[in-house]
């Protein structure tokens, strides 16, 4: 890659629909797929795109995802020439602030952005589900001489009232941008992922700082101001597997979409012939006993299973004691479930003790949530 | 906090496993789907707060290089913690000269660098959890020269045959030969040895231990003439020595109780291992597993009982897996049945492998059988 590139990486939210999971944990931390941290996903796809300059913005509980980013080593982004850094809201000369909105966030690093002397800025989400190289996206991003590519994703028109809708011309330049509209004429849904020129971002967000109106949002205010004043802004179509894991429902369909048979979609397909990258436990090979049942399911290290495991995403270190049965559920990590207890249709919360018994079923239109006392 | 002690692996103490050994250590050799032998050792010196360990390679440092890397995995600081893999280059030119003794008199280099209080030796068939802090505590208190860590067995006529037996009065190592399986009842060597630095320097430069071409030589030399206060240190956990093919069968399976297996991995000392970013192990819609260790990465559509299965293994629709070691990258083809046997790296088994108990097949790195 001839052209430097920075990844930005929002991981501030709270993502206050998951309830429970993220009561004490910001989103980009929650498990994902056994063995992942949802974060995993956009920070894999930098290291798989040799992007080793990479800051992620964390503000809500960031304790533990601090702690989990690290020096970017779980991703290899701690080599020579990277650099991988947290970015916190924090204490300065103009006073004490949080982020007030993605593009807030982002000018609140213009500093950092510019010691890092990047060509291109990449501004991804911390809680999107894929698997990709933006390579392509960043050849296109030179060849359109574009000042900003977006990355779009087709959803259904009858969905896209939901999303940041754009309108294309038959080069790909955007034309139209509407967010959230009632009546939307494109299904063309911006995936909250940026490719900037930085020159053209510095000044954008300079001017959308100034700017006493502005909600300080990309998709509301910064991409709007730039369509308007004439900007060479392209849609860059991603026709891979790609989710916003938003509600319990949509994180545990997207667990389901990695298992075989269910439409179409399975691990392999969605991971992209790509791996992803994490963190690395200490736990002995998954232990499956001899009246056990497992099938359909993907099941992580360290667990040990003697029940019955249908259709399920199992994490780390989960215990699964005889007569136990888990249908179409995910289980988070250390999580022992007793004897005789039923789940199906559920998420269970990371380190929580199911009862001998307790039966917690959901259905495929009723998701239910079990985030239990505490171990 | 405390003493600087330096970790020895010698992997020079290394058993033939066989077919298994040909191309990688025994060090190396896979071990219950996701560990390679010397992790149990290498985590040893981890939880025991060792942050400088080096490894004694006979051969195949390729194999060695490639599981350790950076050996990042096992030290506790990475800037504190030393790392290093001693060859004995005078011994590759001339075989004779090859023993894990003089691979430690060759690279005396890390002894002045290292200035360590304490050396520790250990190998890796031996596996174990211990904490080298008691045993540093011990030698110590009895302000030994020399500390062998030994453990009492009941199948002294089967195992550790390719240790020694010894007898221990008041502490004091007083009886030490090579075990030849008379007994059952006997207390084994562990090949563990622990001494100051200072020590173990003279005791390696020392005229009249100058013939003892190995560690066990010079153990045996020592032990005899009495010329050094030697204790022993027992250690009263879950140890297998894995010596043989048969034993490396024998006590992966004997895991797969998962009594026995809490042994090993409930003690509190986690066991670390290379990571390879290995995605969570696939059951598909017709796996049917019975007691089994499985390993990430794999994808399994078939029966698989009483076995162990290794990262990224692929075992297709209907075929039938039993009392088998599938390792790294293997391939069990459509309705195809396995049995008693060892199915090394790569290997894709397209027509049935039947061993049996006493006979188990191996299927060597690589290989198609169709």
């Amino acid at each position: 890659m001839s052209k430097k590139v920075v990844a930005m990486i929002l991981a501030g939210g709270k993502g206050s629909r998951l309830q429970a999971l993220t009561k004490k944990n910001a989103k980009p931390a929650v498990t994902f797929g056994a063995k992942y941290r949802i974060i995993d996903f956009p920070l894999s796809n930098c290291a798989n795109s040799h992007i080793t300059t990479v800051g992620v913005l964390t503000q809500y509980e960031s304790v533990y995802l601090d702690q989990y980013i690290g020096n970017g080593e779980k991703w290899g982004l701690n080599g020579v020439r990277s650099l991988t850094t947290t970015l916190a809201p924090r204490q300065t000369d103009e006073g004490l602030s949080w982020y007030k909105g993605t593009a807030d966030a982002i000018y609140a690093n213009i500093e950092f952005m510019d010691s890092t002397d990047p060509d291109y800025i990449l501004i991804l989400s911390g809680d999107h589900i894929y698997s990709t190289s933006f390579d392509e996206m960043l050849e296109d991003t030179v060849e359109n001489n574009a000042d900003c590519t977006i990355g779009v994703y087709e959803v259904p028109i009858e969905e896209a009232s939901r999303f940041g809708i754009l309108v294309a011309d038959k080069n790909n330049r955007i034309v139209e941008f509407h967010e959230k509209p009632a009546h939307p004429t494109s299904n063309l849904a911006s995936m909250g992922i940026y490719l900037f020129k930085y020159s053209v971002l510095r000044e954008a967000l300079i001017k959308d700082a100034k700017n006493k109106e502005s909600s300080h949002d990309f998709g509301k205010d910064v991409i709007p101001m730039l369509l308007n004043s004439g900007a060479r802004l392209f849609a860059y179509k991603y026709r891979g597997y790609w989710k916003d894991v938003g509600t319990i429902a949509s994180l545990h369909e997207a667990n389901m979409d990695l298992l075989d048979g269910t439409k179409g979609t399975n691990l392999t397909e969605i991971f992209n012939g790509l791996k992803i990258y994490t963190e690395d436990q200490p736990c002995h090979p998954q232990y499956i006993g001899s009246k056990a049942v497992v099938e359909d399911s993907l099941i992580d290290q360290g667990t040990v299973i003697h029940g019955e495991v249908k259709h399920s995403v199992v994490s780390r270190q989960v215990i699964i004691e005889k007569g136990a049965k888990v249908d179409h559920c995910v289980v988070m990590g250390n999580v022992t479930i007793h004897e005789g207890a039923e789940l199906s249709y559920a998420v269970i919360a990371p380190d929580v003790e199911i009862k001998k018994g307790t039966k917690i079923q959901g259905d495929q239109k009723h998701i239910k949530l079990y985030a239990g006392e505490e171990k | 906090m405390g003493h600087k002690v330096l970790g020895l692996l010698n992997l020079y103490d290394s058993p033939s496993l066989g077919e298994l050994t040909k191309k990688r250590t025994l060090g190396s050799t896979s071990f219950l789907g996701r560990y390679a032998i010397m992790d149990f050792a290498l985590s040893n010196f981890t939880n025991s707060n060792i942050d400088e360990i080096n490894i004694l390679v006979k051969d195949n440092y390729r194999s060695v290089a490639k599981h350790i890397g950076t050996l990042k995995t096992w030290v506790n600081n990475t800037k504190i913690g030393r790392q290093n893999i001693l060859m004995n280059e005078r011994g590759i030119r001339d075989p004779k000269y090859n023993s894990d003794l003089n691979a430690i008199r060759e690279n005396d280099w890390v002894y002045f660098e290292a200035d360590a209080d304490y050396v520790i030796i250990a190998p890796a068939h031996i596996i174990s959890v211990i904490d080298y802090r008691k045993v540093l505590e011990f030698h110590e208190e009895k302000n030994a020269d020399i500390t062998l860590v030994y453990t009492k067995i009941k199948d002294g006529s089967k195992a550790f045959l390719s240790s020694n037996v010894l007898e221990v009065k008041d502490d004091k190592v007083v009886f030490f030969a090579p075990n030849k399986g008379k007994k059952d009842d006997v207390a084994v060597s562990m090949r563990t040895y622990i001494m100051s630095q200072d020590a173990f320097l003279k005791i390696i430069r020392h005229k009249d231990y100058r013939d003892a071409l190995s560690i066990r030589m010079l153990m045996e030399k020592i032990i005899a003439s009495q010329s050094l206060k030697v204790f022993g240190y027992e250690h009263k956990g879950y140890v297998r020595c894995i010596d043989s093919f048969e034993h490396f069968i024998e006590y992966s399976f004997e895991l797969l109780d998962y009594k026995v297996a809490t042994k090993l991995f409930d003690t509190g000392a986690p066991i670390y291992t290379r990571t390879h970013s290995a995605p969570p192990a696939d059951y598909g819609e017709h796996a049917s597993v019975k007691n089994c260790y499985i390993a990430n990465g794999g994808h399994l559509d078939g029966s698989v009982k009483n076995s162990i299965v290794s990262r990224y293994v692929v075992v297709e629709e209907k075929a039938k897996i039993d009392h088998s070691i599938i390792l790294t990258q293997a391939v069990i083809g459509k309705g195809v049945k396995v049995e008693y046997a060892v199915v090394d790296k790569y290997a894709k088994i397209y027509k049935d492998v039947i061993g049996s108990k006493d006979k188990p097949v191996y299927v060597a790195q690589g290989k198609v059988i169709k």
